[in-house]
């Protein structure tokens, strides 16, 4: 999931993730600090023990007044108390009054000027191109007043400052990235009601306005959630009441038109003349307002608004295809168009109206368009998913036309036969409702209408 | 026939009742479902057409009371409204058949022959289609009263197309229904006795009319 700047989830990670990451390295950076110091002050008591040791050895050779080898006896007390790590070098320096070299190195007097009365006193010092610790102390012994200077290299406790340094490095670096696991895994968690959400919300067909569940939602997205459902309900009585108002619509036309036929057909053989003329052309106005009334209420049905009325169901193209050939025989023979079909095994969902309407209006455009003696072959098959085509030998319609003959009431220019310009609006918004692919091409040979219809595959 | 029309439109009304007397059918009109059931319940009409949108209790629920009741008159539904659903739900209920508004008569005329025909077979177990009579039980056919000799496949292709007529019966149905003949019958082998069908019923004013790619209708 990307972290886009505007997600609620990237600003929480973002509050908490860099607040953390400080609070989590200036804890390291302090426990490395600590140990240090006290590992460091661990060896300066152990080099200021030697420094002790060194000024009571001064103490009791010099009782035993066998103070001929003081310097030899220092030497093998300092080397008795270095412990059995030999990597630092320890030297010393023991000088007595007027400046009088006793014992040890006398490289190591220039440190001694420090030295206080009977307290260990530390410092970091150079000593032959080396970094050494330096411990002086000054005591009045037995032999008058001396000054004491203890050195040690530092390669040990370098080498424990890299130590620890790692050991401290290694389980917070580790405490750091589990930190902000646990941090992302919960913001991701406590996230995880919003995302199912709006997944659901997303994967809704455009008929589906059922109202959201509440169940297992945080409170906060209880009035988000309470307003979408509400905006759902009305939306779903909006789109009732159209449906009821279309069927009483189509209830208070087509029950006058029905009358106003069948008078007209009573009428027609018992009038003769150019009476009868004028009865065909009123018969033909009114089968064409029949037609269009028809059209009007398939293309407010096939409205996605409308939508949840009609219910999705498995329908059979072949079943659909035969009830079409009872349907259109006579209007076929009548306008001596030939009307065939091909119809091999193709199921689909949708809805067995819509389809119905579909295919209606496809005959009708292909029965009206065709030359007297023209061919109409509506086919059907599957391949993955179902297709649906209908052919005929008309004029077809020109290529840089075709997208526009899809939009209501367009009728192509010196359009003739008193379409509506609805037939193929209808076709292509119940091909929408369908997520079917429609294409119109030229028929076999290059010349008339090819409409081409492919249903997504079924789940 | 006599026949019971429910609808309360006038125009409609006075059109059909012109139209039925002409076809030599009676005609009784009602403009409301309730007195139909009285009237549907004395059992003297062969035929009932009902309106869906009627004034009071719709037409839906007066086929539903009827087939409640055990009466088994045939019935045609006339609807104004396209929904699929209503002509489900009407068929469900128990209609035979359903037209909708607007129509021509001469669709409305053969629909109610076809309903009359079905209803008189299940009956009499004798169907007539224009000169064309069968007797089901029999198993024996008349053309214009002359006794017309089959073969058990040609009478069964012919029951076929009498019962779907004014449909047309589609080739796989009749493969269906010539298997209880032959295993494995070929689109083929049904064309062949289709035109030996033919052969007898030439010029006597039946004709089966081939619809290209997909099946057969009786024309008479």
């Amino acid at each position: 999931m990307s972290l886009s700047s505007s997600t609620l989830r990237a600003r929480l990670l973002r509050r908490l993730w860099w607040p953390l990451l400080a609070v989590l390295v200036l804890s390291a950076a302090y426990d490395y600090t600590s140990a240090l110091k006290r590992a460091s002050r661990n060896q300066d008591r152990a080099l200021g023990r030697i420094a002790i040791a060194l000024t009571s050895r001064l103490d009791v050779d010099a009782d035993d007044a066998r103070n001929d080898d003081l310097g030899g006896h220092l030497a093998r007390t300092v080397t008795a108390m270095q412990r059995a790590d030999r990597r630092d070098q320890l030297a010393f320096m023991v000088r007595g009054e007027g400046d009088k070299l006793i014992g040890g190195d006398a490289e190591l007097a220039a440190f001694a000027a420090s030295a206080t009365q009977n307290e260990v006193s530390y410092a970091d010092q150079q000593l032959r191109g080396e970094a050494v610790r330096v411990v002086t102390l000054a005591h009045q012994s037995s032999l008058g007043p001396v000054a004491v200077v203890v050195a040690e290299t530092t390669h040990r406790r370098q080498a424990q400052a890299r130590r620890l340094f790692v050991d401290t490095l290694v389980p917070n670096l580790l405490l750091i990235a589990l930190t902000l696991l646990l941090v992302r895994s919960g913001v991701k968690r406590a996230m995880a009601p919003l995302d199912t959400l709006s997944e659901g919300v997303a994967n809704r067909g455009p008929a589906d306005l059922s109202p959201l569940p509440l169940a297992g939602l945080p409170g906060e997205l209880f009035p988000v959630v309470q307003a979408i459902n509400r905006l759902m309900t009305r939306l779903r009585a909006a789109a009732q009441g159209q449906q009821a108002f279309l069927s009483n619509a189509a209830h208070q036309l087509r029950t006058p038109l029905a009358g106003v036929q069948t008078q007209l057909e009573l009428a027609m053989p018992e009038s003769d003349g150019p009476q009868r003329a004028r009865l065909a052309r009123v018969q033909t106005a009114l089968q064409r307002m029949s037609h269009t009334t028809r059209q009007m209420l398939a293309l407010a049905r096939s409205d996605p608004q409308a939508a949840g009325v009609e219910d999705l169901e498995p329908v059979d193209l072949q079943l659909l295809l035969e009830d079409a050939a009872s349907a259109w025989l006579d209007q076929s023979l009548a306008a001596q168009v030939d009307l065939g079909f091909d119809a091999q095994p193709a199921q689909i969902t949708g809805s067995a109206w819509m389809l119905h309407e579909l295919l209606n209006n496809l005959i009708d455009n292909a029965i009206r368009h065709s030359p007297c003696g023209g061919r109409v072959t509506v086919r059907c098959g599957s391949d993955g998913g179902g297709w649906l085509t209908v052919d005929d030998e008309g004029p077809g319609i020109p290529q840089d036309e075709r997208h526009r003959v899809l939009e209501r009431f367009y009728q192509l220019p010196g359009a003739q036969l008193g379409g509506t310009g609805l037939g193929l609006a209808i076709v292509s918004e119940v091909a929408q409702r369908h997520g079917a692919q429609l294409t119109l091409s030229s028929g076999e040979g290059g010349s008339g209408l090819r409409v081409t219809l492919r249903f997504p595959p079924q789940p | 026939m006599r026949i019971l029309l429910i609808e309360d439109d006038e125009l409609l009304l006075s059109g059909l009742r012109e139209a039925f007397t002409q076809a030599g059918h009676e005609l009784d009109h009602l403009s409301a479902a309730e007195p139909a059931l009285d009237a549907l319940a004395h059992q003297v009409h062969d035929l009932a057409i009902v309106d869906i949108g009627l004034p009071g209790m719709d037409g839906l629920e007066l086929v539903r009371r009827l087939r409640a009741a055990g009466n088994k008159i045939p019935v045609l539904i006339l609807t104004a409204r396209d929904g699929l659903a209503d002509r489900v739900r009407g068929l469900n209920e128990g209609a035979d058949d359903y037209l909708i508004k607007p129509f021509l008569l001469p669709e409305l005329m053969a629909r109610v022959q076809a309903l009359i025909r079905r209803s008189q077979s299940a009956a009499s177990s004798r169907l007539v289609a224009g000169p064309l009579a069968l007797d089901i039980a029999t198993h024996e056919a008349q053309l214009h009263g002359e006794p017309l000799p089959l073969t058990g496949r040609e009478w069964d292709l012919l029951l076929a197309m009498v019962l779907a007529a004014p449909g047309v019966v589609a080739k796989r149905k009749l493969a269906d229904r010539m298997s209880r003949w032959d295993k494995e019958i070929t689109d083929n082998a049904i064309e062949i006795y289709v035109s030996r069908l033919r052969a007898k019923l030439a010029g006597d004013g039946v004709s089966i009319r081939t619809v290209r790619g997909i099946g057969y209708r009786l024309d008479f």
